[in-house]
């Protein structure tokens, strides 16, 4: 077992919402190797953002804030740690990839600029250099006439070449874990795979360790090596890519995966798992899927449930997993 | 600001920008030549001024505009456009420094309430309460504990636009401080000072300098009323609120006295205002069709 480069232990954060708190990540425990990448899939409100901006203390403040938990990388506990220790961290340790590249430029600002800005407020180098560096990175990440970019402002870029400047910002520092916070979610199909081959290729070639935020199976599918699913705050199923996408266990993974439309399906309708997912302020005691899992049963779901692991790393929450219904059900489960 | 744009064209410059829009609605253009003749003969009011403004005649009181005095004389026989063009100097000047003083002020409390939201509720309940008191009623106060003079009406201006401008800036931050540039400048590890600096307040700069522009015109009114209500300059300088207050008493015999300024008032804040319409529409993004 290698020694995990960033290590969660029972996170929670807490979310400020009209004056009273509520939990948003509950005991989310996550262990990333190195050179490997990470999946957290999970539908909006699941709590997967916060997880990974409170790993760089990015939580918005005054609205959220890490209430208990450990975020162990390079020796520290980044849950604790201040400021100015985070600071040495964010950037030359752990790199960030916004969702909206739009948002995540200034736009007042030239994009070349905002990558020396980095570099020089670091005092990694001069500010002659940190133009070279910038123009070599953005060279790495195939942004056409780089050095035209360099001097252009956000909103004269395309939301690729927008996308591929953020990566940029973020791989300039040479960190050495990078979380991509649905990287590809604002973009064109097009250009979502040019962007995720990039992201994979960069992986490859710094051996970058990588945590890829998103809600789409497909793209977990093509460049993770391992994915958590969270619900709700949860991780509800955690494990090897292969693993989870074809032998899942918790009935909400199974459901995410029949909701991906197949061609080869021709005519039938699209899934969808009915309800929605429970808001901050519902609390719900026992399972989290409860309220829309087709396998629930009275009693036992009430209760608590435990994240529990199997040999090969295959973890789940859920007490009537995938396989251990009876046929009637797992029809039921299929059509639900 | 001549980079490319991403087609490959040349970007117009800012100035062509300007030119074209301006010259393309008739009535801006006005607005804009009013405000450029104006700031041209504040400026050099000493060689504008066909006469000296605080010489009195007897024998040319209250004329008529002539070729000698184009908008006439005033009581005294004093040259009125000679009086309007230094009083423009004082009114312009009052105006301007509680413009720049209030605006300073109220926009590095409005950002400030923004980003550091545990200070957003006290910062922004005295603003509240600021905003209570009508400006005329400051200026009277101040004007009876400084005795009168510009001082007291610039701070009056100032403290009525602290308000307004604290509420545009807070909310033009709002939605700033959210964006994930803001995370980023916290990712690369800039201070707070250099984030309300560098970033919050440049991408809120546009809806701080269209209120602004707008809060020109009213402020120069405001300015106007004070002196006319007597908290201003003393009588003998010129100043357009002060003589229009002058010229009340010939309203009846000789109205151009009282409505020369008058006019000048109107025509400045109208220019004004266009002016800034024409700003918003160019600088704000919400107004964007």
């Amino acid at each position: 077992m290698p020694q995990p480069i960033l290590s969660i232990r029972d996170l929670h954060v807490s979310l400020r919402l009209g004056g009273t708190e509520h939990d948003a990540v509950r005991g989310v425990s996550l262990n990333l190797n190195k050179g490997e990448v990470l999946a957290i899939v999970g539908e909006s409100g699941s709590g997967k953002s916060l997880t990974a901006l409170s790993v760089l203390g990015l939580l918005p403040r005054g609205i959220a804030a890490i209430s208990s938990g450990e975020i162990h990388f390079d020796g520290k506990d980044l849950a604790q740690a201040s400021n100015a220790e985070l600071d040495r961290v964010r950037g030359s340790g752990i790199g960030i990839i916004f969702q909206e590249p739009l948002s995540a430029l200034n736009p007042v600002m030239r994009v070349g600029d905002q990558i020396i800005e980095g570099i020089v407020r670091r005092g990694e180098a001069s500010r002659k250099q940190a133009r070279k560096m910038a123009l070599e990175t953005l060279i790495g990440v195939r942004i056409s006439d780089p050095e035209r970019r360099m001097k252009q402002y956000p909103h004269e870029l395309s939301g690729g070449m927008r996308q591929r400047a953020m990566i940029a910002l973020a791989l300039v520092s040479n960190p050495a874990v990078l979380i991509a916070d649905e990287p590809t979610t604002a973009l064109d199909v097009t250009v979502q795979a040019q962007i995720l081959s990039l992201l994979k290729a960069q992986q490859k070639s710094r051996d970058l360790s990588m945590i890829i935020i998103t809600h789409d199976l497909g793209i977990v599918a093509e460049v993770a090596d391992r994915v958590a699913v969270m619900y709700a705050g949860e991780i509800v199923e955690a494990g090897e890519v292969e693993t989870i996408l074809s032998r899942p266990k918790h009935p909400y993974t199974l459901g995410l995966l029949s909701c991906l439309p197949e061609f080869s399906d021709g005519g039938r309708r699209l899934a969808v798992i009915a309800g929605s997912i429970p808001s901050l302020t519902e609390s719900v005691s026992g399972c989290v899927f409860k309220t829309r899992c087709p396998l629930y049963m009275q009693g036992p779901c009430d209760a608590r449930i435990a994240l529990t692991s199997g040999p090969d790393g295959h973890a789940f929450r859920c007490i009537r997993p995938i396989g251990s219904e009876t046929p009637a059900e797992s029809e039921q489960t299929r059509h639900a | 600001m001549t980079q490319v744009a991403a087609t490959g064209r040349p970007a117009p410059s800012l100035l062509s920008r300007v030119v074209k829009t301006t010259t393309r609605d008739p009535i801006l253009l006005c607005a804009v030549l009013f405000l450029l003749g104006v700031a041209v003969s504040v400026v050099f009011a000493e060689w504008i001024a066909p006469h000296n403004p605080l010489r009195t005649s007897l024998r040319h009181q209250a004329k008529l505009p002539s070729a000698q005095f184009w908008l006439g004389t005033d009581e005294q026989g004093r040259d009125i456009l000679s009086r309007i063009i230094f009083g423009l100097r004082i009114t312009l000047m009052t105006s301007l420094s509680g413009l720049v003083i209030g605006i300073g002020l109220g926009s590095i409390i409005g950002l400030v309430a923004a980003y550091f939201r545990r200070l957003d509720m006290l910062l922004m309940r005295i603003i509240d309460v600021i905003l209570s008191f009508p400006a005329i009623l400051i200026g009277l106060g101040l004007a009876g504990v400084t005795g009168g003079g510009n001082a007291g009406i610039i701070i009056a201006l100032a403290v009525a636009t602290v308000g307004p401008a604290a509420r545009i800036a807070r909310s033009a931050a709002l939605t700033v401080v959210q964006m994930d540039y803001i995370a980023g400048a916290r990712m690369v590890g800039l201070s707070d000072t250099q984030i309300l600096l560098r970033y919050v307040l440049l991408n809120c700069l546009a809806s701080i300098i269209v209120y602004a522009t707008l809060r020109f015109g009213q402020l120069i009114l405001l300015a106007a009323s004070l002196s006319f209500l007597g908290l201003g300059v003393a009588p003998p300088a010129p100043e357009l609120g002060v003589m229009v207050s002058q010229g009340r008493a010939l309203l009846l015999t000789a109205p151009h006295v009282a409505l020369m300024p008058c006019a000048v008032i109107l025509l400045l804040v109208l220019s004004l205002n266009l002016v800034g319409d024409a700003l918003r529409d160019a600088l704000d993004p919400q107004m964007k069709a």
